[in-house]
């Protein structure tokens, strides 16, 4: 697998969501989304609020917030599905990881949220795309969801 | 003004009690369904959702109390058991 690079999201972050194209993005990109529930893992509230709205902006579900580790574990055995996951790393000084190995398990895909780079990240999580804080919650649904808003310049569903 | 004490308790848990109270306010119309600004949501949502904390908004004849409660952790024992 190709190592991420986070100049791929910084690159396209305005392109898709331009007002002015031909095409309506923002249409097709709620379509895609539509439905998704996405659990979101973060302790700091402004983040988690931003999060929210454009969640709320775009039709996605979500699933929480979760403030510990403890309470996303909580939320994880509630039930319900999940197509994704938004993670930050370190949480009222605990670490995420074991969250990251339950979602792994079950196939969930999730990015990690987070001021941390890609140094201190443990080995076998340095293939998850990393969004940096401050967040921008488009950039965000592009790295959980590739799928959703395919690349700039190619043909989308 | 603003006041505010630390207690301890029998478990070394330690507490902050806060109280800020504004006086000669006009305040608006309670059952204003506008959007709550920010320093209210952020005393409302964003404190206990961060920090545990328990708020409450109390008005008064020409004022508002804000009472803020929250946990600050555990009292550090003489010696530093937790000094790295």
């Amino acid at each position: 697998m190709m190592p991420f690079e986070m100049t791929q999201f910084v690159g396209r972050s305005a392109s898709p969501f331009a007002g002015n194209q031909m095409t309506d993005p923002l249409g097709r990109l709620k379509r895609a989304l539509a439905g998704r529930r996405v659990l979101v893992v973060e302790d700091e509230f402004l983040t988690v609020d931003e999060i929210a709205l454009a969640f709320a902006r775009l039709g996605v579900g979500l699933i929480g917030p979760a403030q510990s580790l403890k309470r996303a574990m909580e939320l994880l055995e509630s039930g319900g599905h999940l197509d994704g996951a938004v993670l930050d790393i370190n949480l009222r000084g605990g670490m995420v990881y074991p969250l990251a190995d339950v979602l792994r398990k079950r196939g969930v895909p999730f990015i990690f949220a987070t001021g941390y780079n890609q140094e201190v990240i443990p080995e076998r999580y340095r293939d998850v795309p990393l969004c940096l804080k401050p967040i921008d919650p488009l950039n965000l649904v592009h790295a959980l969801f590739p799928d959703s808003v395919g690349s700039p310049g190619s043909p989308t569903k | 003004m603003v006041t505010w004490k630390v207690t301890v308790r029998e478990d070394g848990s330690r507490h902050l009690a806060l109280e800020w109270r504004e006086s000669e306010l006009k305040l608006r119309n309670s059952s204003d369904t506008e959007k709550r600004r920010f320093g209210r949501r952020m005393i409302e949502e964003g404190l206990p959702y961060q920090l545990d904390a328990k708020t409450q908004f109390a008005p008064f004849d020409d004022g508002m109390l804000c009472s803020i409660e929250m946990p600050l952790g555990y009292e550090r024992r003489a010696g530093g058991d937790d000094a790295i």
